[in-house]
């Protein structure tokens, strides 16, 4: 079941003089099973409306029905409670969240904080550590010996290990040296590809954007500016250049070679298409 | 030319069980634009906050503009270089951003008749003059940067540590605070040393140094630190997209030098289409 989202409207401190609208009507459909990315300039709503998405923040006006919860305003938190586990949310620098003594206590306090016993808290940790790219000789250190990029591991395994059907995650590669970032982005691709995990991505890194999401919603000013397929979308560089978005290398090449004369069809969106499309060019002329 | 930091056989640890900063010498030269990369806990911050004096070397020396870094001269040599962080939100302290570019005029004990020039001047250098007055809440994270940036201009520092300071800022941010940096270096000849995962912006500096493990790995020039591609990916690096781009041509038999940046690129297939 996909996520629907109709209308959504939140206004943080309402009937104050600091009242902020944040999201001014948001209509979206994010597709179940897919990676979604959800891009806009800082202050464009981003947050907010992920917040929406495990019940952190209850809109103000409008709907959103998501896992088999049908969420509205004035709804309480223990309402929302079980969604959280459906749920998943990782936020910006999650490894600043960290506070238990071991690893291996700080990933089971999420399935004990919803009443699983220690002893099977302690299996889906041992079930986990192998997904994020971790093995059990770190179960006793403390999470504050790591380096950031395992801290980051660490934290994600602690929402993994509650096994949700939807990850929503907020920057997840940002300050994540090259491959870092690489193998972090891979995490959630296996996830998403054998374990059938919806993932919704907040990001500003349009190469991720590319090379690994499906759909993409761009935000701006508290509005959806555009939502569409990811191929689609990067078929329209002049465009995403119009509305301030860094479009990714292989976008910003193809221009400068379009403006050089050369022909390349909006279609090509690999590495390999235009390596052949313009080596085919290059060998016309000999 | 004369080196703007020296840097000889440095050394630095947290604690007993391991060696942040193992026995490093490097030089920068006065008005270059210097980049550090490194995997994440390579020790790339430390050094960063032993230039400045935040932390104490436990052997070996530094020196700023030719002058010796010590407990004596630390509070001297701040004059001379200005750091700016990753996070937009911990570095301001001022409740305005006038108040909060002055702050450091004020540690400087500049007379306050002279303040208000230097901090509006600092404030228009980096385009925030209309927000003189403006709270810091109300400020996005990319402006936060800038007035950071203000505070250090206030100074007039001959040398300026960017510490990934653009990592956490959306990519208009990011885009105005690199122009803001290059222009500072072209145009006052300030020397730049910035560190950072962005390869595109590694390829557009003067020289590298890459840091592994608390050790300096490679130095050189982007071209000569981007040709050893292998050794990049074992330190949990990578290359910039126009060299993955240009290896690719360089397969098919086209294209015989690395390019490492897009006008590079574009420059070389260009020849390649006209010659034929």
């Amino acid at each position: 079941m996909s996520i629907e989202i109709k209308e959504l409207e939140h206004t943080y401190n309402a009937n104050t003089p600091f009242q902020h609208a944040a999201l001014k009507g948001i209509d979206l459909e994010i597709p179940e099973g897919k990676v979604t990315a959800i891009i806009g300039q800082t202050g464009s709503g981003k947050s907010t409306l992920v917040q929406h998405l495990n019940g952190l923040l209850i809109p103000t006006a409008g709907t959103l029905d998501i896992c088999g919860f049908h969420i509205q305003p004035l709804l309480k938190i223990k309402d929302v409670k079980e969604l959280r586990r459906k749920v998943g949310l990782v936020f910006q620098f999650p490894e600043y969240q960290l506070f238990e003594e071991t690893i291996e206590k700080d990933i089971a306090f999420g399935p004990k904080n919803f009443g699983t016993s220690e002893e099977d808290a302690r299996k889906l940790v041992n079930e986990i550590l192998p997904y994020v790219g971790l093995d059990e000789s770190y179960l006793e250190r403390s999470p504050f010996e790591l380096s950031g990029g395992q801290k980051r591991r660490v934290a994600i395994a602690g929402i993994l290990v509650l096994n949700p059907d939807v990850l929503v995650l907020d920057e997840p590669t940002a300050g994540l040296d090259p491959q870092g970032a690489k193998e972090m982005m891979q995490l959630f691709m296996n996830l998403n590809q054998k374990a059938g995990k919806t993932v919704v991505l907040v990001t500003h890194d349009m190469e991720h954007v590319m090379n690994y999401c499906d759909h993409v919603i761009i935000l701006d000013h508290g509005k959806v500016k555009h939502e569409s397929n990811v191929k689609t979308f990067f078929m329209h560089p002049e465009w995403i250049t119009s509305i301030g978005i860094n479009p990714p290398g292989l976008i910003r090449l193809k221009l400068q070679l379009q403006k050089k004369g050369f022909d390349i069809p909006t279609s090509v969106l690999t590495m390999d298409e235009l390596v052949e499309c313009v080596t085919r060019q290059v060998k016309d002329h000999a | 030319m004369t080196n703007a930091i020296e840097v000889k056989d440095l050394c630095f640890s947290y604690d007993e069980k391991k060696t942040t900063i193992d026995h490093i010498s490097f030089s920068i030269p006065q008005g270059s634009y210097t980049t550090i990369i490194g995997h994440n806990g390579s020790g790339k911050s430390t050094i960063a906050k032993l230039l400045i004096g935040l932390l104490r070397a436990k052997s070996g020396s530094i020196r700023i503009m030719g002058q010796e870094l010590t407990e004596e001269t630390v509070y001297d040599l701040r004059k001379h270089v200005g750091i700016v962080f990753q996070n937009p939100d911990n570095q301001f302290i001022g409740s305005t951003v006038a108040d909060d570019i002055a702050f450091g005029l004020e540690n400087h004990c500049v007379p306050p008749e002279q303040m208000q020039e230097i901090v509006e001047k600092s404030a228009a250098k980096v385009g925030m003059t209309e927000y003189l007055n403006t709270e810091p809440t109300n400020l996005s994270g990319g402006q936060k940067q800038r007035v950071a940036i203000a505070g250090i201009l206030a100074i007039t520092p001959d040398i300026i540590i960017f510490d990934e300071s653009t990592s956490m800022l959306d990519p208009q941010g990011k885009a105005s605070i690199n122009e803001q940096i290059r222009q500072l270096h072209e145009e006052r000849k300030i020397t730049v040393l910035s560190i950072t995962h962005d390869m595109e912006e590694v390829a557009q500096s003067e020289y590298v140094l890459v840091l592994n493990k608390g050790k300096i790995e490679m130095n050189g020039s982007p071209k000569y630190v981007f040709s050893n591609h292998g050794k990049l990916r074992d330190m949990q690096l990578d290359i910039p997209f126009a060299l993955q781009f240009s290896r690719k041509m360089q397969e098919k038999g086209f294209l015989s030098i690395d390019a490492i940046t897009l006008d590079e690129v574009v420059n070389q297939l260009c020849q390649l289409k006209s010659k034929n």
